[in-house]
């Protein structure tokens, strides 16, 4: 059987992200259950970095394949996730308005500097947007 | 030969700045892209998966219509009896009941729908018994679970109930003091009132005989 097959079966049925500790956790978990399993137990001690190898293998599948979902790394997490592009039915689905986006476009450029400057001063913001950010760095 | 002068242009400083705040703003277009693609992708979120014992564990509750059918069931013991005779004593109420159930309840957990009415000599009795029952029902003392379809119908006390007994003496307790005092309204207690009063209602219609 395919780790990234196995991943996904994981992926698809967790109630929430995975990240690729908890997903190692899983598997870790699954071999002490059941070690009769070759498999099983073969995926006891895998490395993370296999994992991840297989996630990333995994989603340039789901790319290719041009399905209206994906897997996807947010924030270090893995999840399935629709395509943006079929967020009109989605939204009509669980009853959401579509609205504007939340970020002006000062706070997007004062995101975008903090973002690959950090860590970076107020001051230094300031210089490089020409514009007093006070407002911006508020919460 | 300008260049070579000595000292930067200073034009060249305000072109650097220029430069990398054209650099910063891409960028923040670029975020944006990712912010409104990011709220328009929904995550797959399931529920848990469910296997085989798990769902064992499962208890769905009984619908009023479940319990008029055993109830039913239980009165047609009582269709041919009945009519051998000619008068009976009408000896029962509705808070006795209530108060011998709850009793019943506290001391062996949970009792089965026809241990119930195991004891229940007349029909009038099999009435008041059912009555009780609805009544705890509905004040939310004892729930009424069906391990699986056609199972015998088990009655037990509620976990509401049961965990108000055991914070404080007053839940349940108000309950059994009304049907103690009969149909006298307790004095100084809401609770104990609705139920003394409720009990006066339900115990009408069953001390009237039944046909």
């Amino acid at each position: 059987m395919d780790l990234k097959f196995i991943l996904e079966s994981i992926l698809f049925s967790a109630q929430k992200p995975l990240s690729v500790k908890e997903i190692r956790d899983v598997l870790g978990n699954a071999a002490e259950q059941d070690d009769a399993d070759a498999t099983v137990k073969g995926l006891k001690k895998i490395k993370e970095a296999d994992v991840t190898a297989a996630l990333e293998q995994l989603a340039q599948e789901h790319e290719d394949a041009k399905r209206s979902y994906r897997v996807a790394c947010v924030a270090g997490s893995w999840q399935f996730v629709t395509q943006p592009e079929f967020s009109p039915w989605l939204k009509a689905l669980v009853g959401v308005k579509a609205r504007p986006p939340r970020l002006s476009q000062p706070a997007l450029e004062t995101l975008a500097i903090i973002a690959y400057r950090q860590p970076i001063t107020r001051a230094e913001v300031e210089q490089i947007r020409g514009v007093n950010v006070d407002a911006r760095c508020r919460p | 030969m300008e260049g070579e002068e000595e000292g930067e242009d200073p034009r060249w400083e305000l072109i650097r700045q220029l430069v990398e705040y054209k650099k910063f703003k891409d960028a923040a277009a670029q975020l944006q892209v990712l912010e409104v693609a990011r709220e328009n992708t929904f995550p797959r979120l399931p529920i848990k998966p469910e296997f085989e014992a798990e769902r064992a564990a499962v208890k769905p509750e009984v619908s009023i219509f479940d319990l008029l059918n055993a109830v039913n069931t239980v009165l047609q013991r009582f269709t041919k009896r009945d009519d051998l005779r000619d008068i009976f004593e009408d000896k029962w109420t509705v808070s006795e009941k209530i108060e011998q159930v709850m009793k019943a309840l506290t001391e062996r957990g949970r009792l089965t729908f026809s241990e119930l009415f195991a004891q229940a000599a007349s029909r009038s009795e099999v009435v008041c018994t059912f009555l009780a029952l609805l009544e705890l029902i509905r004040l939310k003392q004892l729930v009424c679970l069906q391990a699986e379809p056609f199972a015998e119908i088990e009655v037990t006390r509620s976990q509401n109930a049961a965990l108000a007994s055991n914070a404080s003496p007053t839940g349940p307790t108000s309950v059994e003091s009304a049907s103690m005092t009969g149909l006298e309204p307790a004095a100084d207690n809401p609770s104990g009132e609705t139920a003394a009063s409720t009990a006066d209602e339900t115990s009408a219609p069953a001390s009237a005989p039944q046909s």
